[in-house]
C-alpha cells in the first residue's frame, strides 16, 4: 500500500457550495466577494487534507498536551520535583509534534484561502500567477509538513541516545581477516571523529601480521546508537592482501557487533556466575617483576562469554569495563531477541541484522562498497576514511519507510 | 608468587628466629642531602608546552615502531616486557603528555591514521624533544615505565614515583584487601589505634590503610598510621602523596631503619605492614633490567636468603602489637625452608 497516493485520493476538497462566482469575471464588472464565504469555527470541526487517521492521531496528541500542560501548572505537581521531571519531559516531546501541527492547520488554511481566491479572481493574469504561484509553494510546504507529522508520530527506539560497545572480530580469511578487522576499527573511529563522538580502547587482541583478532572500542556521544545500530553483521572484502605473493584476491570477514551501554539495573550479573583472573595470577611477581600487565580475564559462566580487558592502568579499572562490556554482552542479547521477534514479523531489510548476516562487500578493485540490504554501491576509498553517513541515512530511511508502512496498515485493521 | 603471613595475635609467635646481624647495603642512588624535592608526575605539570599535530604524529609513529622493534627479545631476555606490553605504555603515556581537553580527540587522531589539520597546536606537559629523549631511555635503558611518567596506578591511588623509590607492585594490593577484610571486618575496633607501614616507599600501603581506617572508623575517631623509611627520597616522596592525598593529619612519615623510629608506640599498634626486600641477593643480577638496574636495590635485597628483614620483621613485631593487634608481611615463595 503506497501512502501518498492514499493521501491523494483521500483528499477532502473544501467544498465550494455557497459560493457561486466563477471564473470569467471581470474584476472590474463587479465588486468582489470576500475570499471567506464560509463559516469556519476553529476548534470544533477541521476540514483536512491529510489521512483521517493522522489526524486522529495528531488530535490526540494535542489533547493530551494540553492536558498535561495544565497538570504541569498545578502547584501539587510543582513542588514534587520529581513528577514535575517526568511531566515536563513528556510535555516536551509532545512539544514538536504539537507545534508542527498548528503549523499544518495553519497553512491548510492558507491554502485554502489562496485557492478560493484562485477561484474568485481568474480574469487579472498578474494576479492569478501570483496566486497560483503562492498555492504552489502552499501545497508543497504542506506536503513537507504532513511527512513531517508522520515521522514525528512513529514510536522511536528507546536505545537510540544510548552509546555504545563495538566490537569487531576477524572472521574467515586467516591474518588477512585479522588486517581487514583492523581496517574496520579505523574507519569507526574516523566515523567518531567527524561526529564529534568519543571513542576509547576498551580491550584488543592483536593478530600476528597486524590488525586485531578483536577489538572492542567505546562510543560515546550523542544519538550513537542511532546512526551506529545499522553497522552490527559481516563485512566482507574481496582485495589482494598484504601477505599475498601471487597478486590473488582473496575474500575474508570481518564481524561487528553493536552493544548498546546497559544501566546495571537492566542486566543483573550474579558474582557466583563469575570467574575473574588477573595477569599476575599464578605467575613470577611481586618485587621481582616490574611490568605492568593489568590485564583482567572475566569469564561468564552461564553463557561462555570470555571477555580481556587491557587497556587500564590498574587491575581495578579493568575490572569494572570487562563487567561493563559483559553487562553490554549480555544486554545486546537480549535486546537482539527482542528484535528478532519484531523483524520477523515486519519481514525489516534494515534494524539491526542477524550476526551471520552479510551486510557490506567492500571489492577494492572495483574501489566499491555494496550495502546489500539498501542494493546500492559507495565509493570505497572515502567509505573507509570515515565517509559512512550516506550509508547510515539510507539504512535510517529505509526503516523509516517500513515503519510507516507498518503504522498505516495497522491504523487500517484497527479501523477496518 | 608471593605469600604473605598473617595473624590475628601478637604475642609470642615467631620468637625463636635469630636477629640477622645488620645489613650494609647502600642504594647507588642514595643522596645524602637533607632536603630531596621530589619530581612531579608528568600528568600534574600544567600543559605550557605545545608541538603541531604533524610533529605529535610524527614522534608517535617513531616511537610506536621502536617498541614493536623490540618483540620478544626482552622476553628471552630477561623476562622483560614485550611488544604489545611497550605499546600500551606508550598509549598511557600519551594520556598523560596530552592535556585533558583535547585528549580522547587527539588520541583517536593518532590512532585512525587522520591526516586532517596537521597544523593544529597540541597543548602538551612536556617538550616533545623531551619525549623522544625518555622513550629512548625506555627501550635502550630499560628504564622503568613509571619512573619516565613519574607516577603509578595502585587500587585507586595515582602514586608518584621517582628513582630511588620501590614502585608498588599490584601483588600489594592485597595487603589492604586483607586489612579490610580480615583486621577491620573481625575487630572493628582496630580502625581507630595506629598503625605501622615499615619500608614505605612511595607510601602505597600507608595512604591506601589510612584511606581504609577513615572508612572503616564510620565517623568516629579515626586511628593513625605512621610510616617509615630509611631512604631520605622515598620519605620525600612519600610525604608527598599523603600531601596530595590530603591525608597529613593521619599518615605521619619518620626516617628510620624498622622499628627504631617506633619506640614511642612500643606495644600499642593496632597493626603492623610491610612490604620488605626479600629477594635473595644471588637473584638480583638475573632480575628484569627495569627492577635490577633502576629500582633500588635498599627496597629489594633481603640478603643471602632473602629473609634478613622479614625475619628482623617477625622478631620484632611481638613487642610493637598491642594485644589483639595484626600484622601483614609480603614475601616470596619459599622454595628452600631449609633456610628458615
Amino acid at each position: 500500500m503506497n501512502c501518498v497516493a492514499m493521501s491523494s485520493t483521500a483528499r477532502l476538497f473544501t467544498t465550494f457550495n455557497d459560493f457561486s462566482v466563477r471564473r470569467g469575471f471581470t474584476p472590474q464588472s463587479r465588486c468582489l466577494r470576500v475570499a471567506r464565504p464560509w463559516p469556519r469555527s476553529r476548534a470544533s470541526r477541521i476540514v483536512c487534507m491529510a489521512e483521517p487517521y493522522l489526524i486522529t492521531k495528531l488530535e490526540s496528541a494535542e489533547k493530551t498536551w494540553k492536558e498535561l500542560s495544565v497538570r504541569l501548572a498545578d502547584p501539587d505537581v510543582v513542588s514534587n520535583p520529581t513528577e514535575y521531571q517526568k511531566l515536563a519531559q513528556s510535555v516536551s516531546e509532545l512539544d514538536e509534534v504539537v507545534s508542527t501541527f498548528r503549523r499544518f492547520k495553519e497553512c491548510e488554511k492558507q491554502l485554502e484561502e489562496a485557492k478560493a481566491l484562485s477561484e474568485e479572481e481568474g480574469t487579472d493574469v498578474d494576479m492569478a500567477e501570483m496566486i497560483a504561484s503562492e498555492i504552489s509553494s502552499l501545497s508543497g510546504q504542506l506536503k513537507e509538513l504532513e511527512e513531517k507529522l508522520k515521522v514525528l508520530l512513529l514510536p522511536s527506539d528507546p536505545l537510540d541516545a544510548r552509546n555504545i560497545m563495538l566490537e569487531v572480530r576477524a572472521g574467515t580469511g586467516g591474518d588477512e581477516a585479522g588486517i581487514w578487522a583492523g581496517d574496520l576499527v579505523r574507519m569507526y573511529q574516523k566515523y567518531s571523529e567527524r561526529n564529534s563522538w568519543k571513542s576509547t580502547l576498551i580491550s584488543c587482541s592483536e593478530a600476528e601480521k597486524g590488525g586485531f583478532k578483536t577489538c572492542v572500542i567505546e562510543v560515546k556521544g550523542k544519538c550513537v546508537y542511532s546512526k551506529l545500530k545499522y553497522e552490527s553483521g559481516v563485512h566482507r572484502v574481496q582485495r589482494v592482501p598484504q601477505t599475498e605473493t601471487q597478486g590473488r584476491v582473496h575474500t575474508s570477514t570481518a564481524t561487528v557487533a553493536i552493544m548498546p551501554e546497559a544501566d546495571e539495573v537492566e542486566v543483573e550479573i550474579d558474582p557466583k556466575d563469575i570467574e575473574l583472573t588477573t595477569a599476575r595470577s599464578g605467575g613470577a611477581g611481586g618485587q621481582n617483576v616490574n611490568k605492568v600487565e593489568t590485564a583482567v580475564d572475566l569469564f561468564h559462566k552461564p553463557t561462555g562469554i570470555r571477555i580481556f580487558c587491557t587497556e587500564e592502568r590498574t587491575q581495578l579499572q579493568n575490572k569494572s569495563r570487562a563487567l561493563q562490556l559483559l553487562r553490554a554482552k549480555l544486554y545486546e542479547i537480549k535486546v537482539r531477541e527482542q528484535q528478532e521477534l519484531i523483524r520477523n514479523q515486519r519481514k525489516s531489510q534494515v534494524g539491526t541484522g542477524a550476526r551471520a548476516e552479510k551486510i557490506r562487500t567492500y571489492n577494492y578493485k572495483d574501489n566499491r562498497v555494496t550495502d546489500h540490504r539498501l542494493k546500492m554501491n559507495f565509493e570505497l576509498t572515502s567509505f573507509l576514511e570515515g565517509d559512512i553517513e550516506n550509508a547510515v541515512q539510507a539504512c535510517s530511511a529505509i526503516e523509516q519507510k517500513e515503519l510507516l508502512e507498518e503504522l498505516a496498515e495497522s491504523v487500517a485493521t484497527t479501523a477496518g | 608468587m608471593w605469600k604473605l603471613r598473617s595473624s590475628g595475635l601478637s604475642c609470642g609467635v615467631c620468637a625463636n628466629f635469630q636477629i640477622p646481624s645488620p645489613r650494609c647495603f647502600m642504594n647507588s642512588i642514595t643522596t645524602s642531602s637533607i632536603d630531596v624535592k621530589p619530581k612531579v608526575p608528568l600528568y600534574l605539570r600544567p600543559p605550557s608546552f605545545s608541538a603541531s599535530l604533524s610533529e605529535l604524529t610524527k614522534w608517535h609513529k617513531w616511537a610506536k615502531n621502536l617498541a614493536s622493534s623490540v618483540g620478544s627479545s626482552f622476553i628471552n631476555l630477561d623476562n622483560g616486557p614485550d611488544s604489545t606490553l611497550l605499546r600500551r605504555e606508550l598509549n598511557w603515556l600519551l594520556q598523560d603528555l596530552i592535556e585533558l581537553q583535547h585528549r580522547s580527540v587527539i588520541l583517536s587522531r593518532l590512532e585512525s591514521g587522520n591526516n586532517e589539520n596537521p597544523d593544529v597546536s597540541v597543548a602538551l606537559r612536556a617538550p616533545l624533544e623531551e619525549m623522544y629523549c625518555v622513550w629512548r631511555q625506555r627501550i635502550e635503558k630499560r628504564r622503568p615505565f613509571q619512573y619516565v611518567v613519574g607516577c603509578e596506578h595502585w587500587r585507586d591511588l595515582v602514586l608518584s614515583v621517582q628513582e630511588g623509590v620501590l614502585i608498588p607492585r599490584p601483588e600489594t594490593e592485597v595487603i589492604i584487601d586483607l586489612v579490610e577484610g580480615v583486621a577491620l571486618n573481625n575487630a572493628p575496633e582496630l580502625a581507630q589505634g595506629f598503625w605501622a607501614d615499615l619500608g614505605t616507599g612511595s607510601g602505597a600501603i600507608a595512604i591506601a590503610t589510612a584511606r581504609a581506617l577513615a572508612t572503616h572508623a564510620h565517623g568516629d575517631a579515626c586511628g593513625r598510621v605512621i610510616a617509615t623509611d630509611l631512604s631520605p627520597v622515598a620519605v620525600a616522596v612519600a610525604t608527598s602523596n599523603v600531601q596530595r592525598y590530603g591525608l597529613q593529619d593521619v599518615v605521619e612519615v619518620r626516617k628510620g631503619s624498622w622499628f627504631e623510629p617506633l619506640k614511642d608506640v612500643q606495644g600499642k599498634l593496632a597493626g603492623v605492614l610491610s612490604n620488605p626486600p626479600y629477594i635473595p641477593s644471588g637473584d638480583i643480577s638475573g632480575l628484569q633490567a627495569e627492577v635490577g638496574q633502576h629500582e633500588p636495590i635498599l627496597a629489594l635485597d633481603g640478603g643471602i636468603s632473602g629473609t634478613n628483614d622479614l625475619l628482623h620483621l617477625i622478631d620484632g613485631v611481638a613487642s610493637m602489637l598491642k594485644p589483639g593487634g595484626f600484622f601483614a608481611f609480603e614475601d616470596q615463595v619459599v622454595t628452600d625452608l631449609s633456610s628458615l
